[in-house]
């Protein structure tokens, strides 16, 4: 190409959105799960007796729906030749302990909690059988049996140390950004059912959120679990869309970093109308608004 | 209007020349490209196809392959597309099942949800029409005269998204793909050129159609080798104007005819 016209072709050249880097194999993004397992997380979900349902515990629910979204992470990596590692997934629980929940073998520990999903997908703590609904091509549905991996079982066990928990996080993101300073930055998923009783959440959220890789800083988003019948407030721009009489409502809203560009249009594509103030929260969230924010929150953008 | 007599016998036909230019995606190696491309133009009518497999899916090159294979050994219109594709998906599972039966819970489990496609197949009548047939978001480019002509079926860059329609490799409701498969056709002259290319492709030479300054325009394919594709893709990859994916144009060039062209 002749110089005045690769000149010109650089003066077009549009500086790069933050939350825009490409997932690759070279340059994977984290997913960091924090898990409340305090006592509370026994009980079912708020208005599930009410309705008749068979109500099992917000940690049994809880357990569920993040084994099955490990392996749908996994299932979106998996080549015929292997797992591809776009992704280093962790997960901490807090309750009676603060502890990482998945533990790399001694022949692979990045040492900063957080596994290659190779890792993961194949050391499973076991296998279950389930039997499945598939389309049967005609209009209607047969059924199959599939495999279904369990990283980790339900617990849940006295209080609920978030603030240690967002600090043994930050330490992860920590040491992680330093080996992956260009990738997408890692996401941090915490939920919860009840307020922190270990200190100020919100001041360890913020230094959680001031590390940054060179796309942009940590994103931390909150999912609190229903105790009551309200309808959940999902994905809310502004504290107005809070219950006005509830201060760690605000808290859990402060600590949640806006949606990125990326994460808006999935949540457009999922009916939601969001804005450019749109917070990665949701509050009294119902097992459904659960499995679908965990759906947005964890597709960064294609990968490569 | 068509230069050509309404049916003129096969060997009155102008030659018909096919370059396939194809660079996988930065990062990867060549036997993970998983797009797809072929032609047959020995015998009229010429077809070629190319396709483009969903990353985010298991024994996608394969599922490409058969497509465009399969695509290009019949007519190319939607009714022999939605009869055929049950034969094609056969195939992909007569080749895949014993395979996934014997690997790890993740193949398995991507296997049984099938593999994902994009296609566009295309055909160059000896009556002057062309026909094209597509699933999704690979792109005809219609070039005459060093300008573009018509494009099909996205026409401005802003057009593709992250969720174009798919052909699947596991069987599906007819409905499905009968809604997501479009045709068209039209008119082609001696002297024409045709591109189809994947959609990372399609988007950047429509946006570089878009940009008056920019350093490529779609008409340069007609001449480039494959090193001068490489090298076009590299520069716009490291310029950004160019997503990371696997790149693939198929050039076809109607020829001027054999006398007209001795003293070329």
């Amino acid at each position: 190409m002749p110089l005045p016209c690769r000149l010109l072709s650089l003066l077009f050249l549009e500086p790069r959105m933050p939350y825009s880097a490409e997932i690759s194999r070279q340059q994977p993004t984290a997913i960091l799960f924090l898990l409340d397992q305090s006592a509370s997380m026994q009980e079912p979900f708020g208005g599930a007796e009410q309705t008749g349902d068979a109500a099992p515990s917000r940690a049994r629910v809880l357990a569920d729906t993040v084994n099955d979204l490990l392996q749908n992470l996994v299932l979106r990596c998996a080549k015929e030749e292997g797992v591809r590692d776009y992704f280093h997934v962790g997960v901490i629980g807090y309750g009676q302990r603060v502890q990482q929940l998945i533990q790399p073998t001694e022949e692979y520990d990045p040492g900063t909690g957080l596994v290659p999903i190779s890792h993961l997908a194949d050391r499973p703590q076991r296998m279950e059988q389930r039997v499945k609904e598939v389309d049967d091509g005609d209009g209607g549905t047969t059924e199959t049996r599939v495999k279904r991996p369990i990283w980790f079982d339900p617990r849940a066990k006295n209080g609920t140390p978030m603030c240690q928990a967002l600090d043994l996080a930050a330490q992860s993101v920590r040491d992680w950004i330093d080996q992956h300073p260009h990738s997408f930055p890692p996401i941090v998923v915490n939920v919860t059912d009840g307020e922190a009783t270990d200190g100020d959440p919100l001041r360890y959220a913020q230094e959680l959120r001031s590390f940054a890789t060179d796309d942009g800083e940590v994103l931390l988003f909150n999912v609190h679990l229903s105790e009551s019948e309200e309808t959940p407030v999902e994905l809310p721009s502004s504290p107005s869309e809070l219950p006005s009489d509830d201060e760690y409502a605000e808290v859990l809203f402060q600590m949640s970093s806006r949606l990125p560009f990326s994460m808006r249009s999935a949540a457009e594509q999922e009916g939601y109308s969001v804005t450019l103030d749109t917070r990665g929260f949701v509050f009294n969230a119902d097992p459904v608004s659960l499995v679908t924010f965990l759906e947005i929150g964890t597709r960064p953008s294609n990968l490569r | 209007m068509s230069m050509l007599p309404a049916d003129p016998a096969p060997d009155e036909q102008p030659p018909v020349q096919v370059r396939v230019l194809a660079v996988p995606k930065g990062g990867a190696s060549a036997d993970e490209y998983e797009d797809a491309a072929t032609a047959q133009v020995d015998t009229w009518p010429v077809r070629t196809a190319v396709a483009d497999g969903a990353t985010e899916s298991v024994f996608a090159r394969e599922w490409a392959n058969l497509l465009v294979e399969g695509v290009t050994d019949g007519p190319i219109t939607p009714t022999a597309l939605v009869n055929e594709l049950p034969t094609w998906q056969a195939a992909w599972a007569a080749r895949r099942d014993e395979q996934a039966a014997a690997a790890p819970w993740y193949v398995q489990a991507k296997a049984e949800e099938g593999a994902f496609a994009t296609l566009l197949g295309f055909e160059l009548c000896a009556d002057g029409q062309w026909r094209a047939v597509g699933v999704g978001d690979c792109v005809l480019l219609h070039l005459r005269d060093g300008g573009i002509r018509g494009t099909w079926p996205v026409e401005t860059p802003e057009d593709f998204t992250n969720r174009p329609a798919l052909l699947p490799s596991r069987p599906r409701s007819d409905a499905l793909v009968q809604n997501a498969c479009r045709a068209t056709t039209g008119e082609w002259q001696v002297g024409d050129g045709f591109l189809l290319a994947t959609d990372a492709v399609a988007a950047w030479l429509l946006r570089s159609q878009e940009r008056s300054k920019s350093p490529v325009a779609p008409a340069d394919a007609r001449t480039w080798s494959l090193e001068d594709f490489r090298n076009a893709v590299a520069t716009a990859r490291s310029e950004g104007t160019l997503h990371n994916d696997d790149s693939t144009l198929l050039v076809l060039e109607i020829a001027a005819p054999l006398d007209d062209s001795a003293s070329a």
